[in-house]
């Protein structure tokens, strides 16, 4: 089993019924240093102050998306923080928008509901099998060979 | 006919997008409530030692509580037809992880077969919701068996030209085999409206909404679905999703 006590957790979600239940998934699994955002750009705020090792961001929440997010993230001068490892948790009850959260850089997601024991398969195996950080024109991110277009950040994204 | 522009959009497809986007936000809000519910009631449960007489109790929490889920996906998925991820992917793949899934929790006497010809074709389409298409046809054909012996075969094959249908020439098939109590002609005149279920037992309760579903992911997936079944013969329920050609792949 691979030990989380030593890392640092963002969690990020407009929802606090969501955000709890996702420190207490982490704190099951050992983790004590979980740090909680109700929007993105405390969660910018925090990366900025604090060393942070994995992101879980929702995706739709009122200010910045969980996507505007991590294009933010994935374009900061820092390069610490661009590659902190980013998993969108969302509500959608399907893959909806995950094309584009994939296009903006995260490295997995997961959607709600889901079991204490599901995020921490998600999140051992980003930490665990890291896809090599690219910056290539537009993207910066882990490397996956999608067709971004229309999803490069300079149109709108879809809405449900 | 004439050839007039339309600058505004057509009523039709914009109420379709009203209803879609309502059914996003309805099914979106309530999987977040669900959220905890399912984590904290999971983590409970796994901590109670195994004589718990608690356990029945929270294993029914939990069950209803994936029934809800399920509703939910599936209310979403028959409402919302656009806006979903769509990517190249291997039915094989996808079908053999969803049988996977229940092999490990059929009831004992009852066979579940994988069947692969289309090993690595690739087709477009959504495999979220693909996931949940077999994974209710492969449920209804387990309900089918109302807990006898029988057997289930998913296949997946290619299949050239389906009758009756023009246009597409290639498909990858994929097909979920019962031998199971089958269904009446009535059953099967009503098998794709909303709601519709003859499962109203309290320890089989259905949604009626498993093949809407199946209906409603095919047509967004520009395929077929085609049902045959026999009273005490089983049945047989077939998805046939167009296969481009590698050329006509990329706009
Ligand atoms: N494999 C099958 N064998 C027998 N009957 C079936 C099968 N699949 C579907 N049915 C019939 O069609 C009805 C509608 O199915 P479905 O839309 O999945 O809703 P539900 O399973 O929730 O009732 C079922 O109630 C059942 O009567
Ligand atoms: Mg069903």
């Amino acid at each position: 089993m691979r030990d989380l006590s030593e890392m640092a957790f963002l969690v990020i979600d407009d929802n606090a019924f969501a955000r709890q239940t996702i420190a207490e998934c982490l704190r099951r699994y050992n983790v004590t240093k979980i740090h909680e955002a109700k929007d993105a750009l405390t969660g910018i705020n925090i990366v900025n102050e604090d060393h942070i090792d994995v992101i879980l961001v929702d995706i739709d929440m009122p200010g910045l998306t969980g996507i505007e997010f991590t294009r933010l993230i994935r374009h900061d001068d820092d390069r610490r923080i661009r590659e902190t490892p980013i998993l969108v948790v969302s509500g959608h009850p399907d893959d909806f928008n995950v094309k584009g959260a994939l296009c903006a850089g995260i490295n997995d997601f997961v959607i709600k509901p889901f079991s204490a024991e599901t995020l921490y398969k998600h999140i051992v195996n980003v930490i665990e099998k890291p896809l090599p950080f690219v910056q290539d024109g537009d993207y910066s991110g882990p490397k996956r060979n999608l067709d971004c277009s229309g999803h490069d950040g300079k149109g709108e994204d879809p809405k449900p | 006919m004439n050839e007039e522009r339309r600058t505004e959009p057509d009523p039709q497809t914009h109420v379709a997008q009203a209803v879609g986007a309502f059914a996003a936000h309805v099914a979106h809000s309530l999987n977040n409530v669900l959220f905890p519910i399912v984590a904290m009631t999971e983590m409970v449960l796994e901590d109670l030692p195994q004589d718990s007489p608690h356990r029945g109790r929270l294993d029914k929490a939990v069950n209803a509580a994936h029934r809800m889920q399920d509703f939910i996906t599936r209310i979403h998925a028959v409402s919302c037809k656009t806006n979903f991820h769509m990517e190249r992917i291997v039915l094989a793949d996808l079908a053999r992880e969803c049988v996977d899934v229940f092999r490990n929790n059929v009831p004992p006497g009852l066979v579940l077969k994988m069947g692969v010809e289309a090993e690595v074709t690739e087709i477009s389409g959504s495999p979220g919701r693909i996931r949940s298409l077999l994974n209710a046809l492969i449920e209804n054909a387990v309900e089918a068996m109302d807990d006898r012996a029988g057997t289930i075969d998913v296949s997946v094959s290619h299949t050239s030209r389906v009758a009756g249908w023009t246009g597409e020439e290639e498909f990858v098939t994929v097909t979920v085999r019962d031998d199971g109590k089958g269904m009446d002609a009535e059953t099967l005149e009503h098998l794709y409206q909303p709601f519709f279920t003859t499962k109203q037992e309290n320890d089989q309760l259905g949604t009626g909404l498993g093949l809407t579903m199946a209906y409603a992911i095919m047509v967004s997936h520009g395929g077929r679905v085609q049902i045959e079944s026999h009273p005490g013969a089983g049945t047989k329920v077939q998805l046939f999703f167009p296969c481009r050609p590698k050329s006509e792949k990329k706009r």
